[in-house]
């Protein structure tokens, strides 16, 4: 949908900005254009903020390009050859890039974050928990994570060179990644746009370089991996991998000019990049076990390189963190600004993180095991959200209008809990939790999603068979989106 | 034509013209190492593409905000790139004499400064906010 015209009327006491489309008019009140808790953490993106295919592409690629992607690839070297590495990617990326492509639509049709567009679904009590698992807390555990790898590869990349030690490290990056994430969309945009096309170059040839010193194209086609494995276990691992990225990817495309933009640029983003830095990460370790890419680039003298891919590409993922974990805390607490938010996580995650690097701390392990153990209950609630918003709204209560399917503004009722999808959550959570421990080839990502996608439509169905109230209580939208 | 409109597209077309120079002189400055001819000249085509690319969406464009997003964008991509010369072209491992690898360290340098300060003047000119 282009959006050609828009313009303020007064009706009554109210004023409303009505947008003209080619094919439709919407009415959007003034209220709701206006912003308390700062980059439209609680309301819609207006017109004049949203942005193009290509900057939300490059968003994307930003939070793709980390060094810790490419070490994530080198786990599928233990059980695949090089070939079988570039198809499981590429299989699993497609089943990522199809996943998100539904979960980016409803961010691009109604041009709210994840958190808000589960206010439908889920709830308005509902959303905030879904909002606190999914990002409140992940994404912050995750930012900490990332601060420290970052001293960590500063540390070995610059052995003795003073602040580069990894708490003092992981402090100047942790503030580093709290300024664009401060700044907001505006922020995280123009770092992207700043160091994705020279990060995929840069590793591109980083990783041939690495190919050409161990031994070369013949030796790569060549290795063997220690523990074959089948080729569904390597997909459910990749789409593993970046499942919760797929659920938040609303937080970017809700910016979307046109409705399927953000899904566009994410599937781009997925299936034709991806697949590389799962390469780049499998192939070395099929070449030098033991080894990574950032050792090689060092050993190679591309030092400088090591440290603009290093300083700027952890920083274009991990500000995206702490960015989505400022939006999900705006949902969940009243009148604190997501700047706020992004300081108070930023600096919480900062000082773990530095804290971790000074010996204070064994290890992130503990925390990482937590937020690993949360991570299996994101895919229910990504579950619910496609379902509600493609199946039950349209099909079971009768809201076929996807321009209208998600009311939001103030005045905008919502249940307080909707229980079928609580319900749903909790038996998909649950099951994704014990399922796997019976056999662990079924992924508790594939039981979560599938579980609560199937169970809310079902629950929402025979509700609505049987004329029983779904949703508990009764929750009115206030003036700034809360 | 208005003079924003015309001075926009003389800026950005001025830039691609720089940095297809500038990469061709780094390709150029390749060729006494196989790896680095490989490296940099992978790395002067994708300017030469992204640079013609971004001069045919500029070309014919009459509005000013689809100008100056189109410019923007295709400015942030030389931006960028500049910066794989700027960091590659000194390491060990292509082994270029200290001369060569100044001259393409320098067009990486340029190209990224130049571009990086056009960036800033299209949109001011344009009205085109930089994260579009």
């Amino acid at each position: 949908m282009r959006i050609f015209e828009a313009f303020l009327v007064e009706e009554g006491d109210e004023k409303i900005y009505i947008l003209l489309s080619s094919n439709s008019r919407i009415a959007m009140s003034e209220e709701e254009v206006k912003d308390y808790y700062g980059d439209f953490a609680n309301v819609r993106v207006p017109l004049h903020e949203r942005r193009t295919m290509v900057n939300q592409l490059i968003v994307f690629l930003g939070v793709l390009a980390v060094w810790a992607a490419v070490f994530g690839g080198a786990a599928l070297a233990t059980w695949f050859g090089a070939i079988d590495i570039i198809i499981v990617s590429v299989l699993g990326c497609i089943v990522l890039g199809l996943l998100a492509f539904l979960t980016a639509t409803i961010g691009g049709r109604t041009y709210a974050s994840t958190y808000v567009i589960l206010r439908h679904s889920m709830g308005r009590a509902g959303a905030i928990i879904a909002g606190i698992v999914i990002s409140g807390i992940s994404a912050t555990l995750w930012f900490a994570f990332e601060t420290w790898l970052f001293g960590v590869i500063m540390a070995g990349t610059f052995p003795g060179v003073p602040g580069m030690d990894v708490g003092t490290a992981a402090i100047w990056g942790g503030i580093l990644m709290m300024i664009t994430a401060a700044i907001g969309y505006r922020g995280l945009s123009v770092l992207s746009y700043f160091i994705v096309p020279a990060w995929f170059v840069i590793v591109t040839l980083a990783l041939t370089a690495a190919i050409d010193v161990s031994g070369g194209w013949a030796a790569l086609l060549a290795a063997r991996p220690p523990a074959p494995a089948d080729i569904a276990t390597g997909i459910t691992f990749v789409v593993g991998l970046y499942i919760v990225g797929a659920t938040i990817a609303p937080d970017v495309t809700r910016f979307s000019r046109k409705p399927y933009d953000g899904a566009i640029a994410w599937f781009i983003h997925v299936v034709f990049f991806m697949p590389l830095i799962l390469a780049a990460g499998g192939f070395l370790q099929l070449l030098a076990p033991g080894q990574n890419l950032v050792g090689f680039m060092v050993s190679m003298g591309m030092v400088w390189a090591v440290l603009l891919t290093g300083v700027l590409g952890q920083w274009t993922t991990n500000d995206n963190n702490l960015y989505s974990a400022s939006l999900a805390w705006c949902n969940a607490v009243p009148k604190v600004k997501r700047v706020i938010w992004v300081i108070v996580m930023g600096v919480g995650g900062t000082a773990v993180a530095a804290l971790i690097g000074y010996g204070y701390g064994v290890s992130l392990d503990a925390l990482l095991a937590f937020g690993t153990f949360l991570g299996t209950f994101i895919p229910p609630f990504t579950g619910v959200m496609i379902a509600d918003y493609f199946i039950v709204r349209p099909y079971i209560l009768g809201a076929r209008d996807p321009r209208t399917r998600y009311p939001f503004g103030p005045g905008t009722e919502y249940a307080v809990i909707n229980w079928p999808a609580a319900v749903a959550v909790v038996v998909a959570s649950f099951l994704a939790w014990y399922v796997p421990q019976l056999d662990s080839r079924i992924p508790a990502f594939l039981v979560g999603l599938l579980t609560s996608s199937l169970l809310h439509i079902v629950l929402m169905a025979v509700s609505k068979g049987a004329k029983i109230r779904w949703g508990v209580g009764r929750w009115v939208e206030t003036p700034t989106g809360w | 034509m208005s003079e924003p409109l015309v001075t926009t597209l003389k800026y950005v077309r001025t830039v691609m013209v720089v940095s297809i120079g500038l990469a061709v002189v780094a390709a150029v400055a390749s060729v006494s190492s196989q790896r680095a001819l490989f490296a940099f000249g992978i790395t002067t085509v994708i300017v030469v593409l992204f640079a013609l690319l971004t001069v045919a969406r500029v070309s014919g464009r009459k509005e000013l905000k689809a100008l100056g997003e189109a410019s923007i964008q295709g400015l942030w991509v030389t931006t960028s790139l500049g910066l794989v010369y700027l960091t590659l072209a000194t390491a060990p491992y292509y082994g270029l004499p200290i001369a060569n690898a100044a001259v393409i360290a320098l067009a990486g340098a340029i190209t990224t400064i130049f571009s990086g300060l056009t960036l800033y003047r299209v949109s001011k000119l344009t009205g085109v906010m930089l994260s579009i």
